[in-house]
């Protein structure tokens, strides 16, 4: 029983090893700065479109259509650029955690209200897809960004 | 760790993107521009209309008369509360041919790959919208003028969204053609490509 909490602490400790070792941090850093940077092209390229994306939700207040659509993918270019160049990391990353746990809570919504709704996470261009597919590529969006927030959490939290 | 840090750091972000954003807007072409304040309407303000039952559906016995004239006797009778009325198939062809205004509601790169023949472009997402209704009113459209708008048709609400910003601009014989311009273009009924009508 002894030897078994030794090799559990073991255990942990490689983990906690792991998630604040440096190189793991900047590998992390890459990964999500870059999706972030791509991402944010399309938006940045096609604010209109983009708008009508974040309407097609049907959750954000009218007035805040507008400002969102201007400045969000703005937002998710710096804050990539900013975990890619390692500025202004820290910051960086609870920004893109909360963008992160914004769009989960939404494409959670509108799974519960039964609202098929283009991501527009990679591209605004509406896509020709059925109902049925635009909810299976929501589950997928789902897990997509659950998994990105681990990483920008790690990248909040981790002492490299 | 400095959580103040970690604040500030997001701040100057959320500062940079907030000025990056309002100037390349400023800096772009219309056809990119979102207006800040758009009037965008809420989720809970989305325009509702709904279809006349078939045997409302009248074919005037004045059709054929030239455009613009019994125009209204073409079209199915529209509540007076109703932002707009649904339509669809041969009555958006019939208000077509006798002289309907045909607002396209769609990106304007849409419109000019294809629109409805005479129809106009009122992209409803981009910045110029509300100058473009403005033109309309100002271009001495009365606001008892029959109005048929459109988009793709399916889940799009372009349409919807543009019929209820012109009732804000005073007119209230809008129709809106929920099949859109792929139908249309399927049945074989007059379109056009380019910027004109």
């Amino acid at each position: 029983m002894g030897e078994q909490r030794v090799a559990g602490r073991g255990g942990e400790r490689t983990v906690n090893r792991l998630l604040h070792s440096r190189w793991f941090s900047i590998c992390t850093r890459i990964l999500l700065g870059s999706v972030f940077v791509y991402s944010s092209w399309s938006k940045i390229a096609d604010p209109p479109g983009f708008a009508q994306v974040i309407w097609n939700y049907r959750i954000l207040p009218a007035v805040l259509i507008g400002p969102a659509a201007i400045v969000l993918p703005w937002l998710e270019l710096l804050a990539g650029l900013a975990l890619l160049l390692g500025f202004l990391r820290r910051g960086a990353a609870l920004l893109i955690s909360s963008m992160l746990l914004l769009f989960i809570a939404a494409l959670t919504i509108d799974l519960a209200r039964g609202i098929p709704v283009d991501c527009g996470c990679f591209s605004v261009a509406a896509a020709a897809k059925t109902p049925a597919e635009l909810f299976s590529s929501m589950k997928l969006d789902l897990l997509r960004d659950s998994g990105l927030l681990l990483l920008s959490l790690q990248s909040l939290f981790s002492r490299a | 760790m400095k959580y103040k840090r970690i604040f500030v750091e997001a701040c100057i972000l959320v500062a940079a993107a907030t000025l990056g954003g309002i100037g390349a807007n400023f800096l772009r072409p219309e056809s990119r521009k979102v207006a800040w304040t758009s009037g965008f309407l809420s989720a809970e303000s989305r325009p509702r209309s709904t279809e006349p039952p078939p045997d409302t559906l009248h074919p005037s016995t004045d059709a054929g008369k030239p455009a613009g004239s019994d125009i209204l006797s073409l079209a199915p009778p529209k509540d007076p509360g109703l932002v707009f009325l649904e339509i669809s198939g041969d009555v958006a062809l019939r208000l077509h041919q006798a002289g309907a205004l045909c607002i396209d509601a769609r990106r304007s790169g849409a419109y000019e790959q294809g629109h409805i023949r005479n129809a106009l472009n009122i992209p409803v997402w981009e910045h110029d919208a509300e100058i473009r209704i403005a033109a309309i009113a100002g271009g001495g459209i009365r606001h008892d003028a029959v109005i048929m708008v459109y988009c793709s048709g399916g889940e799009c609400e372009d349409a919807a969204l543009l019929a209820a910003k012109l009732a804000q601009a005073g007119y209230y014989n809008i129709y809106l053609y929920k099949d859109g311009f792929a139908a249309w273009a399927n049945n074989g009924w007059p379109v056009a490509e380019g910027k004109e009508p």
